[in-house]
């Protein structure tokens, strides 16, 4: 009885994580009741690479918003973090475990106009004017923040059907065609993280939003 | 108080799916669900908005494919660096984990396991994705000699992780990569055969100039 109970339990449970997988979303948007009620603190997606036209700076990249529209905006009560930290050891992995964040609010602009400010290690700083693509000059921080073609390309519906039928069948249908998201883009020397030491680290990067409130 | 029971029930069985012996089932924290469930939450704005964390990504489609929806909120409100989520957070990602391992390709029958999990051991997986962080080798470039983004996604996650070759490209996340193609291979036939969305791209491809990220539709 007990072994049976066991079975009816784990066979529940196999159907369950595979038909509650999320299949409307993707691939972080509408991740949960919070991030849904919340879509200017909804992130979809995160980049980080070297920056193709600067090989001493890393390009660090995130989407929000999920279907953002010209009306979409950010918060001016949320926190947009890069969460930073050097990687110190590749075998095993070790991380340095010393924040190294670049953490984006709206702020610091002396005009009407909303500007995205961007401050990261050793007081780098940098701003952009909301959808306008040239920071201020004099910024150690080049920052972009404002309405993208979303970068996610998913399909929704074939994910409904692998996950109901327990069987991979994708017909290639991207959800997102057409869609649009809110974007940070930040770039940086890529040795402001490395302290003293002048060369070009490996980092380990998430991306995360805190709302503060007013 | 009833979804609450739901919720240990579900978290109970997804522990189960792990293939842990039920006598050897470690303790599985209660969730108390926030929302209509929460009772009152101290951080819950007048707004309706909650104050505190909200989202976190590193690798995507995590909290999409691997987190119970009761789950997300709470998944998504751990530092992106903890490896010491809750026991109920880590149960309910290898559970998924061990869902995906089989799930059948096209008329198939259940795939193979790929990530078979050692005796007293945990899905090999696992850590990538409770401490969720992308890792990005500063000093290697980003784009080809065609001038074109590399494939780099997964690339220091191979070596590192996974015991894989050497990392040749920057690592991270680059923009116009399958990254879903890649995600679904790894977690299906990890690499033996590919598994694809059919999906070739986005729907404006990011270009090598700042921002990237491509003009808005």
């Amino acid at each position: 009885m007990k072994a049976r109970a066991a079975l009816a339990c784990t066979a529940a449970a196999t159907a369950g994580a595979l038909a509650a997988l999320s299949i409307g979303r993707a691939s972080d948007h509408l991740d949960g009741p919070r991030t849904t009620a919340d879509p200017q603190a909804d992130i979809t997606d995160v980049f980080a690479f070297t920056s193709p036209e600067d090989p001493g700076k890393v390009v660090l990249a995130m989407a929000l918003t999920p279907y953002a529209s010209d009306a979409s905006t950010f918060s001016g009560e949320v926190d947009y973090a890069f969460r930073v930290q050097l990687v110190d050891a590749l075998q095993p992995l070790a991380l340095g475990g010393v924040a190294l964040d670049v953490v984006c609010d709206l702020g610091g602009g002396n005009g009407a106009a909303p500007t995205m400010t961007c401050k990261g290690p050793q007081g780098a700083t940098g701003s952009a004017v909301v959808g306008e693509t040239g920071s201020p000059p004099g910024g150690s921080i080049r920052v972009f923040a404002g309405l993208r073609s979303d970068p996610a390309f998913f399909d929704r519906q074939g994910a409904l059907v692998t996950v109901q039928t327990g069987r991979t069948a994708f017909s290639g249908t991207n959800a997102f065609a057409g869609a649009n998201v809110l974007a940070i883009v930040v770039e940086l020397d890529s040795t402001l993280f490395a302290g003293d030491s002048g060369t070009r680290p490996v980092l380990a990067v998430a991306a995360e939003t805190v709302r503060r409130g007013p | 108080m009833r979804a609450r029971l739901l919720l240990l029930v579900l978290a109970t069985c997804l522990g189960m799916l792990a293939c842990k012996p039920p006598g050897t089932q470690q303790p599985v924290d209660v969730y108390v669900p926030l929302g209509d469930d929460a009772g009152g939450d101290a951080n819950v704005q007048e707004a309706g908005l909650v104050l505190g964390p909200i989202d976190r990504d590193g690798h995507p489609l995590v909290t999409i494919l691997l987190v119970p929806g009761a789950l997300q909120d709470e998944y998504n409100a751990q530092s992106s660096f903890e490896p010491n989520v809750p026991r109920v957070l880590q149960d309910a990602l290898e559970a998924r984990l061990v869902a995906l391992d089989t799930l059948a390709l096209g008329d198939g029958g259940p795939d193979q396991v790929d990530w078979p999990i050692p005796d007293g051991g945990m899905h090999p997986l696992l850590p990538m994705f409770v401490s969720d962080v992308l890792l990005v080798d500063t000093s290697l470039s980003s784009t080809s000699p065609d001038g074109g983004f590399v494939s780099s996604y997964l690339d220091l996650e191979r070596e590192i992780l996974l015991s894989g070759p050497a990392h040749t490209t920057c690592g991270g996340r680059t923009p116009n990569e399958d990254v879903v193609d890649e995600t679904l291979t790894l977690l299906i036939t990890d690499g033996r055969q590919p598994v694809t969305q059919g999906v070739s791209g986005p729907t404006r491809t990011a270009t090598t100039i700042f921002p990237y990220l491509a003009d808005p539709n």
